[in-house]
């Protein structure tokens, strides 16, 4: 991959990158410091990855950095103990976009990162096995799963009945 | 007793423990719990359902329309991409290597440049304004007065008179039009028809000018030969005092030294390979400066006055 091509990438990618890491943790200044890891370790190995496979490597590099991030940081990872009082804070909201994404909140972090490859980037469920390191069979699980509980949340906050 | 075919074949199971009622475990696809349900319809939304899944589904969604409704809402469980943006997509961006050298070195330089030349034209300049500045002051503006003069008038008269020719004074009356400016003794006398001396009761200001637009002229306000004498040593005085402040050593500047600089400068930021050299008679005079590069060489001899 050449520098223009690392810059295509950086200008083409970066903000579906961000958007995806963001989503799934929910702190800009952490997906931040995730992306800018990205693309530093993506410059330090930039002649090894075809310019073609460079979305991949992309998110692949960021869930895995972002996995670490959640690791290191046990607010995040203990979804069990997630105070899920503000997203009852405004359940009035008819926007139902917004309401799915802080809904998105309450998922498991897994669950929560293959849902917003497969609805922001549109990866299929084979990429997105490969992205998170997972089985094909695994990631279907994680998005039905993950659906049925955005939907349940929906109920829940009367937003269908 | 010898085992007869028309009974049962020889079993892993006795007879005994066989379920009797086997087909009360079978299930239809209508007995499907709600969570069970929700899967496959979350499923079927993907449309990763195969012919089998879709088939009891149908059967499904005929015998209880509600469920079909309630799967049909799985549609509306799509995340819709947010308007969030990096920002610090610039500072992952890279630049090449010639980027990189006009924007590490040619262009601080040019600044540097700049700033010095600022400096340099902005020295004097601010000399002179702190010398002597009012709170107003008029520079060359010229005052036209205009004569009417009879059609049957053999002369016809037109004076101009600039301001540094005119005496005024910084009286607030200044601007009435009564005023008569004073011409000064320097001025030729001209001839004036009688007729237009007896008529005109004298030159009159066609604008009259407002009182504190006019002020009188400093005679420290223009420049003379001094002052340009200092400019020229400001120059060097500011080239001297940026030397000593990225040297901390004072050093006698000259046009050679300042070219020399330059050139070395030029070798350093872009790798050419410039050369320029003084030759002194044995006195330590310099004679001439000799330039040499790869594109272009020359020898210029060396002014007494410029020495």
């Amino acid at each position: 991959m050449t520098v223009k091509e690392y810059n295509n990438a950086v200008k083409e990618f970066g903000d579906h990158v961000y958007r995806f890491i963001y989503r799934s943790i929910k702190d800009s200044h952490r997906a931040d410091d995730i992306v800018q890891d990205t693309y530093e370790k993506l410059w330090r190995c930039v002649t090894e990855i075809e310019y073609s496979a460079v979305r991949s490597w992309l998110f692949t590099s960021a869930y895995n950095r972002m996995i670490d991030v959640i690791r290191k940081d046990s607010r995040l990872v203990d979804v069990e103990y997630y105070d899920d009082s503000s997203l009852f804070a405004d359940e009035r909201s008819n926007d139902l976009n917004e309401v799915l994404h802080r809904a998105l909140a309450m998922l498991p972090p897994v669950q929560r990162s293959v849902i917003l490859l497969r609805d922001y980037e549109g990866y299929s469920y084979r990429e997105i096995a490969d992205i998170a390191g997972l089985t094909e069979a695994q990631v279907k699980t994680y998005i039905f799963r993950g659906r049925v509980s955005l939907r349940n949340y929906l109920e829940k906050i009367s937003v269908w009945q | 007793m010898a085992m007869r075919e028309t009974d049962d074949s020889p079993r892993l199971t006795p007879l005994g423990d066989r379920l009797p009622l086997q087909e009360k475990l079978l299930r239809r696809p209508e007995d499907l719990s709600d969570e069970q349900f929700d899967l496959l319809a979350a499923a079927w939304v993907e449309d990763a359902l195969d012919n089998n899944a879709l088939e009891e589904l149908d059967q499904i969604f005929t015998s209880s329309p509600s469920r079909k409704a309630r799967a049909e809402s799985f549609r509306n469980i799509r995340l819709i991409p947010c308007n969030d943006t990096w920002n610090g997509s610039k500072k992952a961006l890279r630049h090449s290597a010639v980027n990189l050298t006009l924007r590490r070195s040619i262009i601080p330089v040019l600044a540097a440049a700049a700033v010095l030349v600022a400096f340099i034209l902005a020295g004097p300049a601010a000399i002179r304004n702190t010398a002597g500045r009012l709170p107003v002051s008029l520079h060359e503006v010229a005052v036209m007065t205009e004569l009417t003069v009879p059609a049957a008038s053999p002369i016809t008269m037109e004076r101009r008179m600039a301001v540094s020719e005119v005496i005024t004074d910084p009286d607030p009356d200044i601007g009435k039009a009564d005023h008569q400016p004073v011409i000064a003794a320097t001025e030729t006398p001209r001839a004036v028809p009688i007729d237009l001396i007896q008529r005109a009761a004298g030159p009159g200001l066609i604008a009259e000018l407002p009182a504190r637009e006019l002020a009188a002229t400093r005679l420290n306000n223009i420049r003379n030969q001094a002052v340009q004498e200092d400019e020229t040593n400001w120059i060097a005085k500011g080239i001297v005092f940026l030397a000593k402040a990225v040297t901390k050593d004072e050093k006698k500047v000259n046009g050679y030294s300042v070219a020399n600089a330059c050139v070395n400068g030029l070798n350093t930021v872009l790798g050419w390979d410039m050369e320029l050299r003084k030759v002194s008679d044995a006195a330590g005079e310099p004679l001439s400066v000799n330039f040499n590069s790869s594109l272009l060489s020359f020898s210029a001899p060396v002014n007494k006055s410029s020495r």
